[in-house]
This record gives structure tokens, sequence and C-alpha cells, in this order.
């Protein structure tokens, strides 16, 4: 078995015993990203010379008994709008293409501490606004599982990245479902943590009240590391929680018997696909059958949510989105004066979908109709907040598929942006609420006349700062199902190595 | 609804083509249909949440100054320098000296 085909477990064990040494392993991940990269594309850049040098360092330590850190040499994956100091950081923009950051993200600072060694910058929606990593200025990002399919987003890059093997970890951000969605999408496990758990200094700004950096692995465990590694106070992001960092890792196992867990019927109601919604009904058996009480409930201001959404993010994005002006950043378009340079900068800077949100949130908050749209948004969330307050008074995590359907195809959605903001439908209100919401592959629909089978996601949803609580839910579901689930990841990923030995690719 | 698209180009700043403008306002306004359904809710009486404040045991931070990055390092990143300065083209066609005062 190669090191990139081992769970993140296995190989941090070897790590830590010395079996294998951190080059290795980094050797075996950038031998399968040659492999594969040319059909899948989740990286914008691999950074070979910085990770050997890490990779390097992390070996030596260990060779003199110093303890490199929980990651112990670990590859991970970063998406590209955060900040790794000396590495490009265009947030898949045309406009930073080629800026480079000056300085590390904070979640990028604690990983260096911890011994990551980082593989490269991932594909992602321009500035993190997509659902399909189409929206990429530098091309998009294929789903491994069937490559004429889109990955999800906007954090596409990273979790096809996991999924394909070529990176254990990534990190990823979730403004609407971009960390969740792509890994209901990929059949890999990705974490949205409570807002304000992990700070946001360095990650390139689209929604500052929605925005949450997470992580992705092949396991809830891998979810677990990467979270304890990054989560924490942090001075330099003002809204940084003071809740004490927590080993989630020692805290997986527990039984589920007595565990309440609610299922909202608003989200059954938003257009699920039969077969994912048969597939989640045998999650609530199986889940039952652990002992844990399930009943459905009601959210009565969810469907209200996606539309909430798409007047508040647009309009902290036209605002965040305000600083590249062609004057401290990256691209300037050639103009004869200071105004035609900042709107020329800017309209041929950005990509379709970012001018498409920046207008629409100048709209909401333009004298007129801003009590109308942001204001009365804003008070909304407020509604959605107090639904999900009141279920938590009830039980300990919701549950719902985290997405109405699996993967759709490359293309299918891109021209009509309001099919592609359906794809956000059962994640966005978790962000309006800042809560703590898992996805995790819990089964497989048969898609497409090629009759591929695509995996779709569980989303368990916490109550603020419960993060140990959704993580147990997933690692015990996990253990009831995962067998099946890695079995098939394991199929997917030789079928990769045979497509690519099979077909010429540009 | 009137959506003025030339005039939400001047408030974002964002130079659209002619064909650009015409699907620009067309999405905008499927949009805006959809969204229209928040207009079914009465919230007058309900507080707005804007942002972590409001949110759960999340409160801002005093605002304590510290020392920033290195100037050197910022001014790498830009397009355009003069000395430690930000270089950007004139205001207008004319100059400064020509009107005798500083438009800064």
């Amino acid at each position: 078995m190669e090191i990139w085909e081992m769970s993140t477990k296995e190989i941090l064990s070897l790590l830590k015993s010395r079996e294998i040494t951190a080059q290795e392993v980094l050797d075996s991940y950038l031998c399968r990203i040659t492999e594969v990269e040319p059909l899948v594309r989740a990286y914008l850049e691999v950074l070979e010379p910085e990770a050997r040098a890490e990779a390097a360092k992390v070996d030596a330590m260990l060779i003199r008994g110093e303890d490199p850190g929980i990651l112990s040499g670990l590859p991970c994956a970063l998406k590209d709008n955060l900040a790794l100091k000396g590495a490009r950081c265009t947030c898949a923009s045309k406009i930073l293409e080629n800026w480079v950051a000056p300085y590390d993200a904070t979640c990028v600072a604690r990983l260096k501490k911890q011994g990551a060694v980082f593989l490269g910058k991932t594909n992602m929606d321009e500035f993190a606004m997509g659902s399909s990593t189409e929206n990429s200025a530098f091309g998009p990002t294929k789903n491994p599982w069937d490559l004429e399919r889109v990955p999800g987003g906007s954090s596409g890059g990273s979790a096809a990245a996991v999924a394909a093997g070529m990176a254990p970890l990534a990190l990823g951000s979730d403004t609407g479902g971009s960390i969740r969605q792509p890994a209901s999408f990929t059949g890999t496990y990705g974490l949205k943590p409570t807002y304000g758990l992990v700070s946001r200094y360095g990650l390139v700004a689209f929604a500052s009240s929605l925005d949450q950096i997470g992580p992705f692995g092949q396991s809830v465990w891998d979810c677990a590391l990467l979270l304890e590694a990054i989560a924490g106070y942090d001075p330099l992001d003002s809204t940084s929680s003071r809740k004490e960092p927590f080993p989630y890792t020692k805290h997986l196992e527990s039984s589920l018997r007595g565990l309440r867990a609610g299922v909202p019927g608003e989200f059954l109601g938003f257009g699920i696909d039969p077969d994912v919604r048969e597939g989640f009904e045998k999650i609530l058996e199986i889940l039952s059958d652990m002992g844990v009480i399930v009943e459905e409930t009601s959210l009565p201001t969810l469907p209200y949510a996606l539309d909430t959404y798409y007047v508040i993010a647009p309009s902290e994005a036209s605002s965040n989105l305000a600083r590249f002006d062609g004057v401290r950043y990256g691209f300037r378009a050639s103009a004869p004066n200071l105004e035609s340079m900042y709107q020329k900068t800017r309209g041929e800077g950005f990509g379709r979908e970012v001018r498409r949100r920046i207008m629409l949130g100048t709209f909401a908050l333009s004298a007129g109709y801003y009590d109308a749209y942001y204001l009365r948004a804003a008070r909304i969330r407020t509604l959605i907040r107090r639904d999900f307050e009141n279920a938590f008074e009830k039980f300990d995590v919701l549950l719902s598929p985290t997405t109405p359907t699996a993967a759709f195809k490359l293309g299918e959605k891109i021209e009509d942006p309001i099919s592609m903001y359906l794809a956000d439908v059962l994640t966005v209100p978790v962000n309006l609420a800042g809560l703590p919401a898992l996805s995790m592959p819990a089964g497989f629909v048969i898609t497409g006349e090629k009759g591929k089978e695509l995996p779709w996601g569980l989303q368990i949803i916490g109550k603020p700062f419960a993060e140990t609580t959704v993580l147990q839910v997933g690692n015990a579901l996990e253990q009831e199902i995962g067998k099946e689930i890695n079995d098939k990841i394991r199929d997917m990923r030789r079928d990769l190595t045979r497509t690519r030995e099979c077909e010429p690719v540009d | 609804m009137e959506i003025d698209v030339k005039h939400l180009e001047a408030l974002a700043k964002v130079q659209l083509s002619a064909d650009e403008e015409q699907v620009m306002e067309k999405d905008l306004r499927s949009i805006l249909e959809h969204v229209k359904r928040l207009f079914e809710l009465d919230v007058n009486d309900v507080p707005p949440t804007f942002g972590s404040g409001d949110i759960f045991g999340v409160d801002l931070d005093e605002d304590i100054p510290r020392e920033g990055l290195k100037r050197d390092l910022i001014l790498v990143g830009a397009p355009s320098i003069h000395d430690v300065f930000f270089k950007v083209p004139r205001e207008s066609g004319a100059s400064r000296d020509e009107e005798g005062k500083d438009r800064s």
C-alpha cells in the first residue's frame, strides 16, 4: 500500500514511531499529485520546494527527539484565500493573480507550529463566491468521482484534493456551505466550526459575519485533529472567541444512547432528490438503532434563509471587496484618470459572479433600498437564530442531508444564478446562526447515463461551540457505515489512476 | 422595479460593457424577484442581527493599536509605487497645479 492510500491516523502513527519520514510521506503525495492532478485540477499551485524544506525540518526534529507538534509532518493543502507567507494568494481571481501574501494567516501559523507541511494552494470559486468551483478565473476543478461533474464549491479544490488522495488534510472556508457542500459532493468530511472558534486573520474576507475557516479530512478524526490545531483565541481577529482550546481527538468516543436528534421538516421540503431522501431515512434508522432519539421538528423561518443569505452575504461582500481597487494589490487596468482606473480595474479584474454579487450588495445597501432589503434580511436573520435556539432547547443535534442532490454536471447551473444558489439551501441557515456543522459521507446515489455512484453527505448541526458533540455523533456513525464508504473511495481512487493511464490528457 | 445598472456601476466602481449591463440587469431582476419572499414576514419589531456582537458569546475585542506589517512588505504587492507612496493616475484631466489646490 502506498503512503497516500493510508489513513491520516496510520501515517501519523508511522511518522511518530519513525518508521517513515515526513519526506517519504511528502514524496508519496507529490507522486500522487503528478499522477492525477492533470485530471482533477484541484491545485492552483503546488509548493514543492517549500514543502520539501518543511518536511526536512520535521524529520530533523524527530531525529533529535523533539516534538514537532500534533501534525508531525502531515501534509496539508490550503484553500487559496488563506495567506501563506511568501506564496501567491489569488482567491482564484485575476485581480489578485500575482499577489504574494506578506504574512501567515493565524490558522496557517498554528498549523506550522504543529508540524504541518503545506502541499499547495487549492482552487476555489473566485473570492469564495460559488457552489461549483467553476467561478475560478483559472479553470474549474473536476469531481474525482466523475470528471464530468463539479466538486462543489467554493472550497472545491480542497475537497477534490482530499477525495483524490492528493492531500490527507486540507483547509477551506465556509460562508454559506463552502466546506460542507463540496465535502458532500466529494465523499469527504468537512467541518464548519462555530463562528469565532477559528481566527479569520489572514482569510481574505467575503462576508465577515458569516465566514469561518474549517478542516477537510478522510474521517471525523481528521477533522478533529485539524480543528484542534487551528482553534482558539487570537487577538488579531476582533471577533475571535475566548473559549479555551480543546483536545477534540481525545473526546471522540461516546455512546449516542439517549442523545436527542431533531430533523427539521422544512429541510426536507427543499426539493431533495428521492434517492438522497431514502438514504437519509436509512441513516435515521441506523442512528435510532444506536440509541439516538430521533424526532421531527420545525424551524418555521428556514424557508427564508436562502433569500436572507443572498441579501446579507453580497452586502458584506460589496463592502469587503471595495479594497480591490488597483491601488494596493495586484492587477491594475490602464486608464487616464483615477476614477476610470478604479472602474476598469474592477470591471476587468473581477469575474462575472463576483461582479454580480458586488452589484447586488451595492443595490441592497443603497439609499432607498437599505431598509427594505439589508435591514429586513438582518431582522429575519434574528428569527432564524431564534428558531435554532428554540430547537436546541429540545435537541442536542439537528440532522439533514448536506445538499439536496449529489454532484451536478459541469456547466449545468453556471448560466442560472438562482439554480446555483439553491445548491446551498441546506447549508446557509447554519452560517446565518453561526453554528457548527459537519458534513460526512453517508451513502451513494446512482446518477446519470453512465450509472456512476456519487456520494451524498449528512449534515450534523450542533449548538454553539458544541463541536465535540457534533464530532462524536459523526464518529459513532462513521464506525457503523464507514467501511462501505472507504471501500468505495478506494475503488474511485483506483479508477482515477486507471483513467490517467488510459486517457491522454491535455 | 427600477434597477438602474449604470447608477450601481458608479456606486460600486465596476465598469461593464453594454452586453454585460443587459445580462446584469436580467440577473439582478431574477434574484430580487426570488428574494421578494422576504416581504412576506412582518419583522418591524424584530431587532436585526448584523454581526459577531449579535452572535452568541462572540463580542468584539477592544480595538487596541498594535504594530502592523512593515511598510516595505505592503508596498511590494502594489501595482505602482513612488518612494513610500502608492502611485495612482491623476484624479482628472486637470492637474493639481492648474487648479492651485490640493484635492487629496
